[in-house]
């Protein structure tokens, strides 16, 4: 009994950490830009299919080369993208860049469906992956510890990124007044480039991360980024710690219901309990309620 | 009277305009039932007529009142499945059918709608985004459940009731509703809310009410839509109204620009005429540029924001749908 | 901007006057080039492009007397219902088709049949499974079996052949395809003396069953089955083995595709499902299709590409038969095929839109199908 409540968790944890590597991308740009950017599911579909790419084109390159270097490239995109779609719209009505992220992120969707094609694939097993049976009948893979604790490293990077260099604290002066930050002389664009940077790379470990434990096609970034979207809503958008929560708290409740309710409903019941949380406290678990002035 | 105005422009008003759809939407259903005008074409007027009271109606909510909500193709559901069954279940006389389930329709989707705004306003801004989105889901999942109505696999065997000219008629209606609203006390507040929620608590207007106000009459056209839908296209499936689907009526709300119903009838034309275009002239190219068509499309929707960040129309609307301005000075004497 | 939208308008306006002036026949074809099956539409679009290829070089189809060329108008359906409905309408009032072949799902194939069926324009769907798509309609067919034959085809072979007492499901709970054979699979193994110990759900893009599989392993059946496509089945497979799992697994036509075996691998050994047909039984029809598949797009055939085939040729030779290419002549001679002779086996119409066809269980062995039996 104990052992299938440990399985189930672990499960949760390895979901619940796919989740928030793409989580921490919505909550930084939105942090910063209070953009949703709704292409960033799609940002992580695109660093798994760089890493196949890498993976298939250059046979023998190790994986501790292959995961920077596919991040690298990703990033690149991502700032690419901020640079072309978003950065003229930064001070229009955020609507006009919540739709045109989605017009981005369906351009990359079927870009790579005619570039790689349609189908599913699986990156070759790079991380190692024997299941290691412990005594009371839990089963876990190498692998999925290894991504479990690959992500908390990554978190735990960025919170240090984000909270103890002189760039992530113009992040965070940004995410607080943005025009007052520019009247610091600090340069707004090089910090938002690199908000984008930094997520699109977290999302291509994601992606990676993924096509090695699952598979990858060029329609995956649709359902995961709404859930990682929701698991940052969750947190309390903006907080990265939130994201993090956010993201465990999805994927655990997503994962106990099929356990012990019903998996038909489990979209129901975990959006029925998300919404009941909401309303606990509506401005997310870590949220801090703004204070607006009249 | 004003002087000196071009005598054309005053014969576009509302009236003029509706009475003029009626006409032509029924003319061009006449001559398609003779075969004389080209079904596919029927067709895509159809679909826009009834994307238009989708969008519009989300424009109530996202646009008037500036309200983040994502979960629009929930109530169409409800709408959908609620006058699906009407038709296919109970023994109506064969007039009745369309009104009575339509009715139906739209009652039920604004009874959830209500309920689902009960809720939805304890949160605000991108928050009550997720629970309009999470609502959706359950919705939708809801439904895959309840193997009465098929489940995922559908309902099918529905009445085809709804043609050009009662999606005309629908269309009409719902501008007709709406505009009256927007011109309206309750317009003048919902603009107020979304300019300043405070401000307007502090002037005496309850906001969640009328909050939800607004969002229950959105709810209830989505449901007529969904009704008229279901009566079309003679099945419906869940995954018809799923998160995907309220992300195209988004795009086309804001295509054609928020807070303005002249931009809704504008973005919904564009966006469908040009998925249409593309098709046909790609595939007229070459059959493997065809392919192109999902890539092209964004790639002209993100151009058009591009350039024109508030949409089409902005919040500007046509002449004809502005509000009725009194006279001044004068009168009709 | 508004030189270019009177561009575009002429351009559309030349490419509906274009499209009604193509002499010969015309076939329609709604696919799901893009969206979440594109894999599928893929197939289906080459299938029907080899099959142009061949008629059109043997100089046309041979309707009463004269050769005419025919041309194949391939339309995305996006996987959509409401696309699907809107591809049907074109291709019947716009490229003036006298039939069309399509589409794959289900969903889709019950939104263009309407329009179809009131249109009078014959209509072939080459995968459809669902019972309803045909349902009371004179002009709709299929070229597969339905779900209710092949999940009881399943089920006599796992209490049969299998010995297997107790089976779990694991299925997609937002797909028309699974979910109708899973409920046929446990009706049918449940009167055959077996019982159903797990009944598990899933989500369409799901890739995690971990929590589903977790709860099966409780009960540890002799069987699973998984009545899914294969992108989902490998992985399926793969999280149940790294869980420790070693109960057999069985599979419907969902399977039918060799990335099943690239992503599978060695897990996918001594797994077995039901397919219309097996590509190393010696069928002179299937074994030249196959040839010239993959010569020509070097990749392998699947079911949707094989099933699309049939559908053409079945097209094809009612067409050839009724002599005529007014769509009621079509239809009634699609209709009266008696033992056509196909890739996916023989078909016959007994008066539905259903064809009378049996079924073949495959096994996997060193990573290739191979035929284990069959089912009538």
């Amino acid at each position: 009994m104990l052992a299938t409540v440990i399985q189930q968790l672990l499960n949760a944890a390895q979901l619940g950490a796919v989740y928030a590597l793409i989580a921490l991308g919505y909550t930084m740009v939105y942090g910063t830009i209070r953009l949703i950017n709704f292409a960033h599911g799609d940002i992580f579909m695109l660093g798994g299919f760089v890493g196949f790419l890498l993976v298939t084109m250059i046979p023998g390159l190790p994986v501790v080369v292959m995961i920077p270097s596919a991040m690298l490239l990703t990033a690149f995109v991502g700032v690419l993208i901020e640079r072309i779609a978003y950065r003229k719209l930064r001070n229009a009505q955020r609507m006009s860049l919540v739709i045109t992220a989605l017009g981005v992120g369906i351009f990359l969707e079927n870009l790579v469906r005619l570039l790689v094609g349609p189908q599913a694939r699986q990156i070759p097993a790079q991380l190692p992956n024997k299941a290691l049976k412990f005594a009371n009948g839990v089963v876990i893979t190498e692998d999925k510890i290894l991504i479990i604790a690959i992500s908390l490293l990554l978190m735990v990077v960025l919170w240090l990124f984000v909270n103890k260099t002189l760039i992530g604290t113009a992040m965070r002066a940004v995410a607080d007044n943005k025009d007052a930050v520019q009247l610091m002389g600090v340069n707004l664009n090089l910090v938002i480039s690199t908000t984008f940077a930094v997520g699109s790379a977290l999302a291509a470990a994601g992606g990676i991360f993924f096509g090695q434990a699952y598979s990858i096609d060029p329609y995956m970034g649709i359902d995961l980024g709404w859930k990682a979207f929701i698991a940052a809503v969750i947190g309390g958008i903006g907080s990265i710690e939130g994201a993090v929560l956010g993201s465990f708290l999805l994927a655990g409740v997503e994962v106990l219901t099929v356990a012990y309710l019903s998996s038909n409903l489990k979209n129901g019941i975990a959006f029925g309990l998300l919404i009941i949380l909401l309303l606990i406290r509506p401005n997310g678990i870590m949220g801090r309620a703004e204070l607006k002035k009249v | 009277m004003n002087m000196g105005e071009p005598k054309v422009s005053t014969l576009i008003t509302f009236r003029n305009v509706a009475l003029g759809t009626l006409i032509v939407a029924a003319s061009l259903q006449f001559l398609g039932s003779r075969d004389l005008f080209n079904h596919y074409y029927l067709h895509i007027l159809t679909i826009i007529g009834m994307n238009i009271i989708l969008v519009a109606s989300l424009n109530l909510v996202n646009g008037y009142l500036g309200e983040f909500a994502l979960g629009h193709a929930g109530f169409m559901a409800v709408g959908a499945y609620t006058a699906a069954l009407i038709t296919l279940k109970l023994p109506l006389p064969a007039l009745l059918r369309l009104p009575l389930s339509l009715a139906g329709g739209v009652i039920a989707a604004g009874v959830i709608g209500y309920l689902v705004g009960l809720v939805t306003f304890k949160t605000v801004g991108d928050y009550l985004a997720i629970v309009t989105l999470g609502f959706n889901m359950i919705i939708v999942n809801a439904i895959q459940n309840i193997d009465y109505v098929g489940g995922p696999r559908g309902l099918t065997g529905i009445p085809k009731e709804t043609n050009l000219m009662t999606v005309a008629l629908c269309v009409v209606l719902t501008y007709w509703i709406l505009r009256n609203l927007v011109d309206s006390i309750y317009g003048r507040m919902w603009l107020a809310i979304r300019e300043n929620a405070i401000a307007s608590e502090l002037i005496g207007i309850n906001v969640n009410r009328i909050k939800n106000l607004a969002f229950t009459i959105a709810a209830a056209f989505a449901g007529l839509a969904g009704g008229l839908y279901a009566e079309y296209q003679q099945f419906i499936t869940p995954k018809s109204f799923d998160y995907l689907r309220t992300t195209d009526i988004l795009v086309m709300l804001y295509l054609g620009g928020m807070g303005s119903l002249s931009g809704s009838i504008l973005g919904v034309v564009v966006y469908t005429l040009l998925m249409e275009i593309l098709r046909n002239v790609l595939g007229m190219i070459a059959p493997q540029l065809a392919d192109l068509r999902m890539l092209i499309s964004p790639l002209i929707l993100v151009i058009i924001m591009l350039t024109r960040q508030y949409g089409l129309m902005g919040n500007r609307e046509w002449r004809w749908l502005q509000p009725k301005r009194k006279e001044v000075g004068g009168g009709d004497a | 901007m508004k030189r270019s939208v009177r561009l575009l308008v002429a351009l559309f306006v030349l490419a509906c006057l274009s499209a009604c002036s193509e002499k010969g026949v015309k076939i329609g074809v709604s696919a799901p080039l893009s969206g979440d099956i594109a894999a599928l539409g893929q197939s289906t679009r080459n299938a029907v492009l080899l099959a142009q290829e061949e008629i059109n070089a043997k100089g046309g189809i041979k309707v009463g007397g004269t050769m005419q060329k025919v041309t194949f108008i391939v339309e995305d359906d996006e996987n959509k219902p409401e696309a699907a409905a809107t591809v049907f309408q074109k291709l019947i009032s716009q490229d003036k088709v006298s039939a069309i072949i399509g589409s794959q799902s289900s969903k889709c194939s019950n939104a263009g049949a309407p329009i179809a069926e009131a249109a009078g324009i014959p209509q072939i769907s080459p995968w459809s499974t669902n019972p309803n798509v045909t349902a009371g309609k004179h002009f709709v067919f299929r070229a597969c079996f339905i779900d209710p034959f092949q999940g009881k085809a399943v089920a006599g072979f796992a209490r049969g052949k299998m010995k297997a007492a107790t089976a779990a499901v694991l299925y997609d709970v937002a797909s028309d395809y699974n979910k109708g054979i899973a409920e046929v699979f446990r009706d049918e193994f449940t009167k055959a003396g077996g019982k159903v110990v797990n009944f598990e759900t899933y989500n369409t893009n799901d890739k995690d069953f971990s929590a589903q599989l977790s709860k099966i392993k409780g009960s540890n059946p002799d069987v699973l089955f998984l009545p899914n496509y294969f992108n989902d089945v490998p992985l399926q497979i793969q999280q149940a083995r790294k869980l420790g799992m070693t109960c057999k697994v069985i599979g419907s036509d969902g399977w039918d595709n060799q990335e099943l075996i690239k992503m599978g691998g060695k897990d996918m050994e001594g797994t077995y499902f039901t397919n219309h047909y097996s590509p190393d039984v010696d069928r002179p029809a299937s074994k030249a299709f196959i040839a010239k598949y993959t010569k020509k797009y070097n990749t392998q055939v699947d079911a949707a590409a094989a099933l699309t085939y049939d559908s053409v040729y079945l097209l094809v030779q009612a067409m050839e038969k009724a002599g005529k290419t007014d769509p009621k002549s079509i239809r009634d001679a699609i209709a009266s095929t008696k033992n056509f002779d196909g890739v996916t086996g023989a078909i016959t119409f007994n008066g539905s839109g259903d064809p009378v066809k049996g079924a073949v269980i495959i096994r996997i062995e060193n990573g290739k199908f191979v035929f284990d039996s069959a089912v009538n």
